[in-house]
């Protein structure tokens, strides 16, 4: 019954569309939009995206063809952005902190300032999780066994240099402790080695809260206030750590797509983003909106690179 | 009584020239991960290690046995028409950057079926083998553009 | 219980069902296309299914898949998908020896034990079988590669030295690319196209399907050897039946260690097949036929890498965490269809979840007359096509399939360099099988060291780590039998001779 009412918000959606114009008065977009992913099929970036889908098709009566340039974690999409057709057809997912760091650590065929970046929509927060039955059971417990035993606990992590790693050594310089990061292959490596107890922690997100349920325990969230799905779950300021960073995720085109088409793009964006539903649907899955409007991008993307400077110096990638 | 035919032994020249080979491939490993981290350097650094042993044993190995020469004869047997084929996909590949993947690919087919034949050909067949291959091409190259949605 | 087969019964799941293994198969077939790449593909297709009908078609998929790549291993030496490496190991041989259509039907009677087994698992023991997998740590992997890449010195015979070598080299190969552990760019120069590494697929396709088409182009002769008179379907059916029957204790042994690997994240099934095959030969009473065209090769990897279709899902329904590849995409779809994977699915949606058990398994059972036709056809294609379509056909599929993996002209260049490489290491008597081990078991015993090194060293006590786990001792264990038994058995060979020998010189 549940494909009955999909399919008949499909049809609504495709009528409703058919028949009224744009909803604003909008020269972008003026057909279906190309919106490449650089990860895998089935990804949390694919995810993301799609979920923006109806909403795009509810606002501008257009449809995203999703299409994938897979390799080196985004590197394979970044390198090759600004040689796609620029008229507004084609945009691309992007992904900080990659984006700063990857081209820090060798010639990955982008540099950061290539990356015309239109909009930030969402951010999935950093958070510091256990399994469910380890005998951490609070921030101040996990402080405290690292500063009896620096070194010891050993929390893990996808990929060195990622942003998980950030997490890692900003917590580490923040709280005055040590701690052994175990880079991980992928998201399933590291949440089986967690759930096995292989490691003791894992640098993680808000969204493995959510898809391993009662399995995990996080210890804190880096927001600025608790996230909805978990009350009970304090956040990295409220203990006195200043730790309120994740991965944010946004839209980039190429070079030369022309500054009103960017505008335009923006302001779609933004509305998506208004859409209750839309909130709704990322809330559930354990992501925070982020609303970071073309306007602002300079400004917002100079804090960041800021930000993941000091970081790439405790990673040691500045030489 | 005829004396029995021994077979001919010679020595394992290919095997002991890939074992210099891996030799130099090895030095050159353990130079480049002189600049790595202490993680990122273990396994290749070990790996090139037990390279250089490998090869050095199996140097020794080939200087000192012998191995019949049918065996070598046949391994080094390659004639024309593997050096044709090699050339045919180089130009293959060249003419994809200049000519696009679907034309490339027809003259691939084409030249590398030319080349696998052992008997002459007609003229007929000629034309058979270039529709077949036309055709052929086709086929692939719709359902890889279309069917799998492959950017070309 | 009972409802669930029903709704897995209803015509279009049904219809879904037998469709979604034919066109796994073909694809699985291709060499190039994986079984990863269809389910990409297709995904998008399914969001205006039911969601028990869009896991009905991406897993017929899969498992149609990782089944027809034996057809591209057993009759051209190419894995169809990195699954079925093992499977040329004694497929080709076969094949050479005009018993082609035989080894397609063993192959296919053994996938589709091999995926009931895993589907009955799958229903029957998914949580306690959840909580097995996720005790194998970064030792437990690092032990497994090492397990599977002792199979090289047991695929060399008599020429250990370039076997030795050639996984060496096969191991370089897997360092290139930014480093998981320590972040480096190793042997990359320079080139972007370089920094997410060698594909495996890339290599495999490479290392296999040149050499073979450079070798095919030189023989006048056809490569398949193809009987005078052919056998009935159902003589080469009965006697592939026999076959298995004898194979008994290989067959459940095979599919419950591809059951169990596929249960690992980040394993895969590639190793799977690689681990059974070579437990297969340990344990056979014809050790040395092995590599040469045993039957039992072919059960071993068959039986194997279908079984981790099944057990790859014990840890993706159970604990929402992927067991392989194909899965991560499952679960994304099961996402975007609104169905809240994690912990809870057997408990909020147990209803799809059982539909979807029982329809895969009736798709695999389903794979049985469809992999009898098509091997059928396949084999007789394969026999009877002319060289002059047969060789540029391998290479235009080979070469479009690589290009498809990324659309990317960079992989299709260095597939056709490694290729090369290989083909010129084969002129200088090096066998493929130990390189491809190599790549692929490579990343995996890298990782799993480092792993465990660390962790070791945050406890302060790494030899506890290496060598104190009960898994690990375990496949300790094995790995020294394994490399023991061939010596052992050598030893026993040789003492009747000298016995013999001595009571002829007291005459």
């Amino acid at each position: 019954m549940k494909t009955l009412t999909k399919m008949t918000c499909a049809a609504a959606f495709g009528l409703a569309a058919a028949f009224s114009g744009p909803a604003m008065a909008a020269d972008w977009p003026d057909q279906d939009v190309t919106y490449i992913i650089p990860f895998n099929p089935g990804g949390e970036s694919d995810v993301t995206a799609r979920m923006q889908e109806p909403f795009f098709a509810k606002i501008t009566g257009k449809k995203f063809m999703f299409d994938y340039i897979v390799g080196a974690g985004g590197a394979a999409g970044w390198s090759q952005i600004n040689s796609l057709p620029a008229d507004g057809s084609t945009i691309m997912g992007v992904n900080t902190p990659h984006i700063f760091l990857q081209p820090q650590g060798g010639n990955v065929g982008y540099e950061t300032d290539d990356i015309n970046v239109v909009y930030i929509y969402q951010i999935t927060p950093f958070a510091l999780i256990v399994p469910a039955d380890s005998p951490i059971e609070t921030l101040e417990d996990y402080i405290a066994k690292a500063k009896a035993q620096p070194g010891a606990i050993t929390v893990g992590g996808t990929g060195t240099n990622s942003a998980p790693n950030v997490a890692q050594v900003a917590f580490d310089a923040a709280a005055g402790i040590t701690t052994t990061y175990i880079p991980f292959s992928g998201t399933s490596a590291v949440s089986a080695a967690l759930l096995g107890n292989q490691v003791q922690a894992q640098w993680g997100f808000t969204t493995v809260g959510v898809n391993q349920g009662d399995e995990v325990r996080m210890l804190a969230v880096a927001m600025d206030e608790r996230h909805p799905l978990f009350p009970d779950v304090p956040t990295f300021k409220e203990k006195g750590i200043d730790l309120v960073d994740g991965a944010r995720r946004g839209v980039i085109v190429p070079a030369d797509t022309p500054e009103e088409t960017r505008q335009q793009m923006s302001d779609v964006f933004a509305e998506i983003n208004r859409d209750p539903e839309m909130q709704k649907m990322m809330e559930e899955a354990g992501y925070v909106l982020l609303n970071v409007p073309y306007s602002e991008m300079d400004a917002y993307l100079a804090g960041l690179s800021e930000n993941y400077e000091h970081v790439a110096e405790l990673l040691g990638l500045n030489q | 009584m005829q004396p029995s035919e021994a077979p001919i032994q010679r020595y394992d020249w290919p095997g002991a020239l890939v074992a210099v080979a891996s030799a130099l491939l090895a030095l050159y490993v353990l130079r480049e991960s002189a600049g790595f981290s202490l993680f990122g350097s273990v396994f290749p650094r070990a790996v090139a290690f037990a390279m250089l042993a490998l090869a050095a044993a199996l140097l020794v190995r080939t200087a000192i046995r012998k191995v019949p020469a049918s065996a070598i004869r046949s391994l080094t047997r390659a004639n024309w028409r593997t050096a044709g084929l090699i050339a045919v996909v180089a130009c293959w590949m060249l003419l994809v950057r200049f000519a696009g993947f679907y034309p490339a690919s027809v003259f691939g087919f084409l030249a590398a079926g030319a080349l696998a034949r052992h008997t002459p050909w007609t003229l007929r067949e000629l034309g058979i083998h270039a529709l077949v291959s036309v055709v052929t091409v086709s086929a692939f190259y719709a359902f890889f553009a279309y069917g799998l949605s492959v950017r070309f | 219980m009972l409802d669930f087969v029903l709704s897995a019964l209803t015509p279009l799941n049904l219809f879904l069902a037998i469709v979604s293994v034919v066109a796994g198969v073909v694809i699985g077939a291709i060499p190039g296309l994986t079984a990863t790449m269809a389910i990409a593909v297709l995904t998008p297709f399914t969001f205006t299914m039911a969601p028990e009908a869009a896991l009905i078609t991406l897993a017929g998929i899969y498992m149609g898949a990782i089944y027809g790549g034996c057809f591209a291993a057993i009759l051209v030496n190419t894995p169809g998908t990195p699954s079925s490496i093992a499977t040329t190991f004694d497929g080709f041989p076969m094949a050479k020896r005009g018993q082609g259509q035989l080894a397609v039907n063993i192959a296919t009677l053994a996938s589709v034990f091999g995926g009931v087994f895993s589907v009955i698992v799958l229903l029957l023991l998914s949580p306690p079988l959840a909580r097995v997998a996720l005790a194998f740590g970064p030792p437990e992997y690092f032990w497994l590669a090492v397990l599977g890449l002792a199979l090289v010195a047991s695929l060399s015979e008599g020429q250990l030295l370039k076997g030795l070598l050639g996984a060496c080299l096969g191991l370089l190969v897997a360092f290139v690319g930014s480093a998981v552990i320590g972040g480096d760019m190793r042997f990359t120069f320079d080139q972007p196209a370089l920094v997410g590494g060698v594909n495996v697929v890339v290599a495999l396709i490479g290392l296999f399907c040149i050499p073979v088409v450079l070798d095919l182009i030189t023989r006048r002769d056809h490569h398949l050897h193809v009987p005078e008179e052919p056998a009935s379907a159902r003589e080469e059916l009965g006697a592939a039946v026999g076959i298995l029957a004898s194979q008994k204790v290989n067959l459940v042994r095979s599919a419950s260690i591809g059951t169990l690997v596929g249960a690992l994240p980040a394993a895969g099934g590639a190793i799977g097949s690689l681990l059974a095959y070579s437990e297969a030969r340990r344990n056979a009473r014809n050790p040395e036929d092995y590599g040469k065209g045993e039957p039992g090769g072919i059960v071993a990897s068959e039986a194997a890498n279908n079984g981790t279709v099944g057990g790859g899902f014990i840890p993706t329904l159970v604990l929402g965490i992927p067991g392989t590849p194909p899965d991560a995409i499952i679960l994304g779809a099961l996402m975007v269809h609104g169905v809240r994977i994690g912990p809870n699915l057997f408990a909020e949606h147990g209803d799809i979840v059982y539909t979807f058990i029982f329809g895969l398994l009736i798709a695999t059972i389903l794979m049985l007359p469809v992999g009898l036709l098509v091997g059928r056809y396949a084999f007789r294609l394969i026999a009877n096509i002319q060289k002059t379509a047969l060789i540029p056909g391998i290479l235009l599929m080979t070469i479009l399939g690589t290009y498809a993996i990324h659309a990317s002209f960079a992989d299709v260049l260095m597939m056709l360099s490694l290729g090369f490489v290989a083909w010129v290491l084969t002129k200088a008597g090096f066998a493929i099988a130990p390189i491809v081990l190599g790549v692929v078991l490579g990343p995996i015993a890298e990782q799993g060291f480092v792993q465990s090194w660390l962790i070791g060293n945050a406890a302060g006590n790494i030899p506890a780590v290496f060598f104190g786990r009960p898994i690990s001792i375990g496949i300790i264990v094995l790995i020294v039998l394994g490399l023991l038994w061939p010596v052992y058995l050598s030893f026993k060979k040789r003492k009747p001779n000298t016995s013999r020998s001595v009571s002829n010189a007291a005459l």
